[in-house]
């Protein structure tokens, strides 16, 4: 017994390729039959959980993909003879009408008018007359449905690498209209994809202009690049629809080319007792206890960090970072997200003890006015007039002299290497914005009346000139200068 | 269900508690009575402060909820609100995202409050379209311990959508907001004014909506900054803040420090309503 499955379609030819290698990631033997795609798949029952179970997923598969009909018999013809009818599918194949083989369609007048209705009804006519009158395909076609005369295909492979160019029907100027065809050529992409058991892990789009204009460009491409090899097709449409929306075309587009460059395989979830493959994996509350939930919520934050790097910039998308330096400021690098993702760092630098740490910063020391009081006092002012309660902490370091890159947001540029640390601190230290030694500083936890804990600090006045802001070197030399570095929150 | 009200005024010992006994155990905890504090259906996640968790609905701060929490412009509390639940949230390894934060997070300080620091998504949307879409897409993508926007410029319907997006978000979305948006209406179902008080500066939270009956007195929850934990022996002691500029108040030496911590390194020492009504108005009772 050799069930086969026959998914029929009226679409043009380049559809039902589509539909024969979403049917290769089934079972190797596919192969096309006038307008259907039949497959066999009795060998590959026990791998996708048994009869129904597989029957379950070709028919949804084949009804997502827009099908017109499809069936099930022993014979690719029978499959598609049923596949022809519509439901409910009778018992027999004897009982299916004449214009569900092509072979008889053709003659559909003539044996009508003989008396015959059904495919039983041109069986039990006498073979030699049959063969005379009509041919021998009509026997033929006969023969191989009810599984008398064997049938043989050639059966379809997979092309290695995965090229789909679509022609568009008109000019395109804005890369927004690119869109649909780009759906169309995803689509191709996931169903290459399901048949080769793979993800992509990166792939390039590629347009042709036309060529109207000499100075312009005949081609451009855009390279699109995932955090983890994917094959849902959906996250590729929403990726690709943010970086079609940064895109500018140069010259309206003819014809765009989908090319998979990176594709690895997809990790498959083979310790899970339970496989929960519905997209709510990531939302359950308890996702976190396996580790097929912990893979979706790896997934889902890949993507969206992904989306959200295309869209908003990837340098505005940052993690954390523990540096090894104990100045605020630059005891923390925000290192921009990588779509390959960052080898964790050997060397994790600890907290350091003994010292307070705002939980915000600000990225420039905020200067503060001050006043003066009846006794001479100069009281450094943030909504109210600041308490001092503990200090003044020294920091009289970074003489060794940094780059002043004006960065003092102690972002670091991104690591050269996967593994190499963070590069040396672009941060400047001083809150002037020349390359100044750095000028000693008196740290200060303050309590202001409105605004909570800070902490503030205070430079020595003998220091270079040069490393205070300008209104502090408007200043007289003798004054301190005060700064709001961090908040207590 | 707890009921908010003391026993004089109809609590459990009354005629409907005979009732609850009676009935089956799954059906008692689904009854809802009209004085209790309501509980939507998602989980919570204990705050932390067992003041705050009985004043609020279900006993914790909602999940797949909008918390919408107003601060005045030059205070920033979020922290010290949040750092408890935070904490045993992130033990789960998702991490934490930070939609247009007021300032730099300071990591250490996050380190020191629990929020381990290589789990901080941390992401600067200038406008406040970016900011909503950003907010939209979190909430939508799962995977996330906790989202936290500072949205200075939300309307109410957009705050509805967002409400709407985090019914599917598991963990905890905070969403800040300035004071004056006290007066419009929001379809958060909880919202909480932060705001810290005289010296020693606690928290001062009062729940301006909320499932169950209106919040009267604002709470004053007890708790310092993990960050300061060096400077604990120098703040303890003080009783109100020295104003000393110029000269320096010598740090305790290590020898100096209690032989043991206390248990609970972070919380003043009493923790009942009435000192605190007291610190508050401005009278230290002796400890």
């Amino acid at each position: 017994m050799s069930p086969r499955l026959e998914a029929g379609n009226d679409t043009p030819l380049p559809d039902a390729q589509m539909l024969a290698w979403w049917a290769l990631g089934f079972t190797p033997r596919v192969a096309c039959l006038e307008d259907a795609v039949v497959l066999e798949w009795q060998a590959s029952q026990r791998l996708f959980g048994g009869r129904r179970a597989l029957m379950r997923q070709l028919e949804q598969g084949a009804e997502q993909a827009g099908c017109q009909g499809w069936g099930h018999a022993r014979t690719a013809l029978g499959a598609l003879a049923l596949a022809r009818t519509p439901r409910p599918h009778p018992r027999q194949l004897d009982a299916l009408p004449l214009t569900s083989l092509r072979a008889l369609a053709t003659h559909e007048a003539t044996l009508s008018r003989m008396g015959c209705r059904t495919l039983g009804d041109v069986a039990r006519l006498p073979r030699d007359g049959v063969s005379r009158r009509f041919g021998a395909a009509v026997l033929q076609a006969l023969d191989q449905a009810r599984s008398v005369a064997p049938e043989a295909f050639t059966w379809l492979s997979l092309p290695p690498v995965f090229d789909a160019r679509l022609e568009l029907p008109g000019r395109v100027d804005q890369a927004d209209a690119l869109q649909p065809a780009c759906d169309w050529l995803l689509a191709r992409l996931g169903a290459w994809l399901v048949a080769r058991h793979m993800g992509v892990r990166s792939f390039t789009l590629r347009w042709q202009h036309d060529g109207q204009r000499r100075d312009a460009a005949r081609s451009g491409e855009h390279t699109v690049r995932l955090g983890t090899a994917t094959a849902d097709v959906v996250r590729l449409r929403r990726l690709v629809a943010e970086h079609l929306r940064r895109l500018a075309l140069l010259a309206p587009v003819g014809e765009i080319s989908l090319h998979a460059a990176d594709i690895a395989p997809v990790e498959a979830c083979e310790d899970d007792l339970f496989l929960a493959h519905s997209q709510d994996v990531a939302w359950h509350a308890d996702a976190w206890q396996t580790p097929a939930g912990r893979r979706h919520q790896h997934d889902a934050l890949t993507a969206l960090l992904e989306r959200l790097s295309v869209r908003l910039g990837s340098e505005r998308v940052r993690t954390g970072q523990l540096q090894d330096d104990h100045r605020l400021g630059l005891d923390q690098a925000w290192l921009p997200w990588a779509p390959q993702g960052r080898s964790p760092s050997s060397n994790t630098p600890g907290v350091h003890h003994g010292l307070p740490h705002p939980a915000w910063v600000l990225p420039v020391p905020q200067p503060l006015h001050t006043e003066q009081d009846a006794s001479g006092q100069v009281h450094p002012l943030y909504h109210g007039r600041l308490a001092l309660l503990a200090g003044p902490h020294r920091m009289d370091t970074g003489w060794w002299g940094l780059d002043a890159a004006n960065d003092a947001i102690g972002i670091a540029p991104a690591p050269c290497a996967p593994t190499c640390q963070v590069a040396e601190p672009a941060a400047s230290y001083d809150v002037g914005q020349g390359i100044t030694p750095v000028a000693p500083r008196d740290y200060f936890l303050a309590h202001s009346p409105r605004a909570g804990l800070l902490w503030v600090f205070r430079t020595r006045a003998n220091a270079s000139r040069d490393a205070m802001p300008s209104p502090v070197r408007a200043m007289p030399a003798e004054a301190e200068a005060w700064f709001l570095h961090g908040l207590f929150a | 269900m707890r009921s908010a009200l003391p026993a004089a005024f109809g609590g459990p010992t009354d005629r409907w508690g005979t009732l609850e006994s009676r009935l089956p155990a799954h059906v008692a905890r689904a009854m809802w009575r009209g004085r209790d504090l309501g509980c939507g259906p998602s989980d919570v996640l204990p705050s932390g402060f067992a003041m705050l968790d009985a004043e609020l609905p279900g006993g914790g701060w909602p999940t797949r909820n909008v918390i919408e929490v107003l601060q005045a412009a030059h205070q920033q509390a979020e922290w010290r609100l949040l750092s408890p639940v935070l904490a045993r949230l992130m033990q789960r390894g998702a991490p934490l995202f930070l939609v247009a934060p007021p300032h730099v997070p300071g990591l250490q300080g996050l380190h020191a409050e629990g929020v381990p620091a290589g789990q901080v998504i941390w992401v600067q949307a200038h406008t406040h379209a970016e900011r909503l879409w950003a907010t939209e897409q979190a909430l939508k993508a799962g995977g996330l311990s906790a989202v936290l926007a500072w949205l200075p410029q939300a309307r109410p319907e957009q705050l509805r959508r967002l409400q709407a997006c985090a019914g599917r978000h598991p963990g905890l979305c905070v969403v800040f907001r300035p004071m004056v948006a006290q007066a419009e209406a929001s379809a958060a179902p909880l919202r909480l004014r932060l705001e810290l008080g005289p010296w020693p500066s606690p928290l001062q939270v009062q729940l301006l909506k909320r499932r169950g009956p209106l919040h009267e007195q604002p709470l004053a929850l007890a708790r310092w900054p993990a960050g300061l934990k060096p400077l604990l022996p120098t703040l303890l002691p003080l009783k109100r803040p020295i104003p000393c500029p110029a000269v320096p108040v010598a740090v305790p030496a290590e020898a100096g420090l209690p032989a043991e911590e206390p248990s609970a390194p972070f919380e003043w020492p009493a923790e009942s309503p009435r000192q605190h009504a007291v610190a508050v108005s401005g009278v230290i009772a002796p400890n």
